[in-house]
């Protein structure tokens, strides 16, 4: 369970934007969260909490493929990112990273900068606590859900060395 | 039962008959590309991963475009990590400094994507070799990682959107401004997790060039994938370039598709992106003309020699505004000796541009010509998010190459119709 105060931002925000070009070289995990969205708010992971979560527009994440993108926002410290929409190549990397991401206009569109949200990512459950909502999202595909509740596609992945990476027709 | 092009070629990738949207398929992949900057995140993964070989060295390819020539002793040192670890695995297609242009247009040139191929790229505008009818996807380093050791990706199949495109705009209007007016109509979120198939009399008259920066766009319109239709002209780009065989691959003309635009361009306005996204092109005549002070022409977008050859046309016998920098990179090895031979580089330099050696230039704010706080920059390149192509605090505008030159020489934003009269009778292609 994610719970955490949410931290607001708009449509269209873009990787370009999450993590500047200039810091893609950067190795040190610690230093990549740091600079975490320094196009938007400068200055924000500073401000945070581990455990908060960042709340998006439509299109969230859009632009380049950089998948330091999700990594500085988890390794800034945030717990999920709930967005109207997201970009396709964000999206899949904050799988893949072990970002949970949670696509609900309805829960994205009602929430306000500080709101209390407790997450259950495999339910897709989000309550907003402050508003006394709750907001359910479709569940992924089963394979995509296998890997986030795996941590990850590193880990997936390297159970399935040897064979091939999704299971074939057949396969026990 | 009636498939589109992208049911089709996962569906031989994933070795069955038919897929549907919304499946998930496991997926052989034909070429897995990345650029230099990203490749020794690529290997990290592959070691933490535990994996020993890559699936075959002839099918990985890494292209120094994004920070090549070294800008950094970092970025000296990245490569090292890059060439050491494709030496180790035997990779054939490490293109380096001397041959390597922008990856998408280096890619293509040297024959390896081909009409029904299945792509996956550690790049955003990795879907551009849809321009060649081939199927690229980009992803994110970890993807890249695992696709190296297993050949393969999971991948969901997308609904396909259908674009066909009617008529021939006027004047100096060319493939940029469709893709701009595309933007503008389908939205930055128009097309996200769908392929989109771009059609009609449009394309078809097209050159390659022209069919590659509307396959590049769409990414801009958040698409998963893009393709236009291969026909001769594809057919005979290929020939020389690729030597395997290859079967043209392209949607049955009953396939159920999610969406279907026609888009009439006949008559189509050079368009300017304003500050700050692709999505907000308006006539060049409405974008205001405030002072620039910088214009880059290259890019995966718009640095083939189609390109250069139209930027040449504005720029002939003109000089650049005495407060506006003019920085020309031309996409790859192959385009800068075309153009050389053409004269077209000639005329850059005596307008007073500075050529750059091919890759990628600034246009990732990385390096060789970034904008200061408060600058205002016009390119060629696809995109103008805040920070794009330096400062935050600068501001971007993305227009196409007959634009950008005509605003060098104005020092503002300005139509290539004042600056340099009317459009060639063959066209701006
Ligand atoms: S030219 Fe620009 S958009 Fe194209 S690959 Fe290079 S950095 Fe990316």
């Amino acid at each position: 369970m994610i719970d955490g105060a949410a931290w607001i931002l708009g449509d269209n925000v873009s990787t370009d934007e999450i993590l500047p070009g200039r810091y893609m070289g950067l190795t040190d995990l610690a230093a990549l969260g740091r600079h975490a969205l320094e196009g938007v708010v400068p200055g924000l992971p500073a401000r945070i909490a581990p455990g908060d979560v960042l709340v998006g527009g439509r299109n969230f994440g859009t632009g380049s493929s950089r998948e330091q993108a999700p990594v500085a926002l988890r390794e800034a410290g945030f717990g999920a990112i709930v967005a109207a929409s997201f970009a396709r190549i964000f999206f899949r990397n904050c799988l893949n990273v072990g970002l949970p991401v949670l696509w609900s206009p309805t829960a994205a569109a009602e929430a306000r900068e500080g709101d209390r949200l407790l997450i259950d990512p495999a339910s897709g459950t989000i309550r907003n606590v402050t508003r006394g909502t709750e907001h359910v999202v479709p569940p992924l595909p089963a394979f995509a859900q296998a890997i986030v509740a795996g941590g990850g596609l590193m880990p997936y992945a390297r159970a399935r060395l040897g064979r091939t990476l999704v299971p074939r027709a057949g396969e026990s | 039962m009636a498939q589109t092009f992208v049911e089709k070629v996962l569906a031989a990738h994933a070795g069955v008959d038919a897929v549907a949207p919304g499946e998930i398929v496991g997926a052989r992949l034909d070429m897995v590309v990345s650029d230099e900057l990203s490749f020794p995140e690529v290997v990290e993964h592959f070691r933490e991963l535990g994996a020993e070989r890559v699936f075959d060295p002839a099918r990985v390819c890494v292209i120094a475009d994004h920070e090549s020539p070294a800008r950094t002793i970092e970025a000296a040192d990245r490569m090292v990590v890059t060439r050491a670890f494709c030496r180790e695995q035997g990779i054939e297609h490490l293109v380096d400094v001397g041959q390597a242009g922008v990856m998408h247009v280096t890619l293509a040139e040297r024959g390896l994507v081909a009409p029904g191929e299945l792509i996956l790229g550690y790049d955003s505008h990795m879907l551009t070799a849809g321009g060649a009818g081939a199927l690229a996807v980009g992803v994110g380093a970890t993807d890249a990682a695992v696709a190296l050791a297993f050949g393969e990706a999971w991948l969901r199949v997308p609904e396909t959107v259908r674009v066909t495109i009617e008529g021939t705009p006027p004047g100096w209007a060319g493939p940029k401004d469709v893709a701009l007016l595309l933007c503008r109509q389908l939205g930055q979120d128009g097309c996200v997790y769908r392929a989109v198939e771009i059609d009609g009399s449009y394309p078809a008259a097209l050159g390659m060039d022209g069919r590659f920066t509307l396959a590049n766009m769409a990414i801009e319109v958040g698409a998963k994938t893009v393709a236009v239709r291969p026909d001769e002209t594809t057919a005979a780009w290929l020939a020389g370039r690729v030597e395997r065989d290859w079967q043209p691959v392209w949607s049955d003309p009953d396939a159920p598709v999610a969406a279907e635009h026609v888009v009439d361009v006949s008559g189509l306005d050079p368009l300017v992106a304003l500050p700050h996204a692709p999505d907000l092109g308006v006539p060049v005549g409405e974008a205001g003309g405030d002072h620039v002070d910088q214009v880059f022409i290259g890019t995966c977008t718009n640095g083939r020699l189609d390109d250069l050859r139209v930027a040449a046309s504005v720029l002939r016998g003109r000089t650049v505004h005495p407060r506006t920098r003019l920085l020309v990179v031309p996409a790859s090895p192959e385009i800068f000796k075309a153009a050389l031979a053409e004269g077209l580089i000639a005329t850059f330099l005596e307008a007073g541009a500075v050529v750059g050696p091919p890759g990628c230039g600034p246009c990732a704010g990385l390096h060789m010509g970034v904008l200061a706080d408060g600058e205002v920059g016009i390119a060629t390149s696809s995109r103008n998010f805040p920070g794009r192509m330096g400062s935050r605090d600068s501001r971007l505008l993305v227009a196409g190459p007959a634009v950008a030159a005509a605003s060098a020489v104005a020092g503002r934003v300005a139509s290539p119709e004042e600056i340099a009269g009317p459009a060639p009778a063959d066209g701006a292609s």
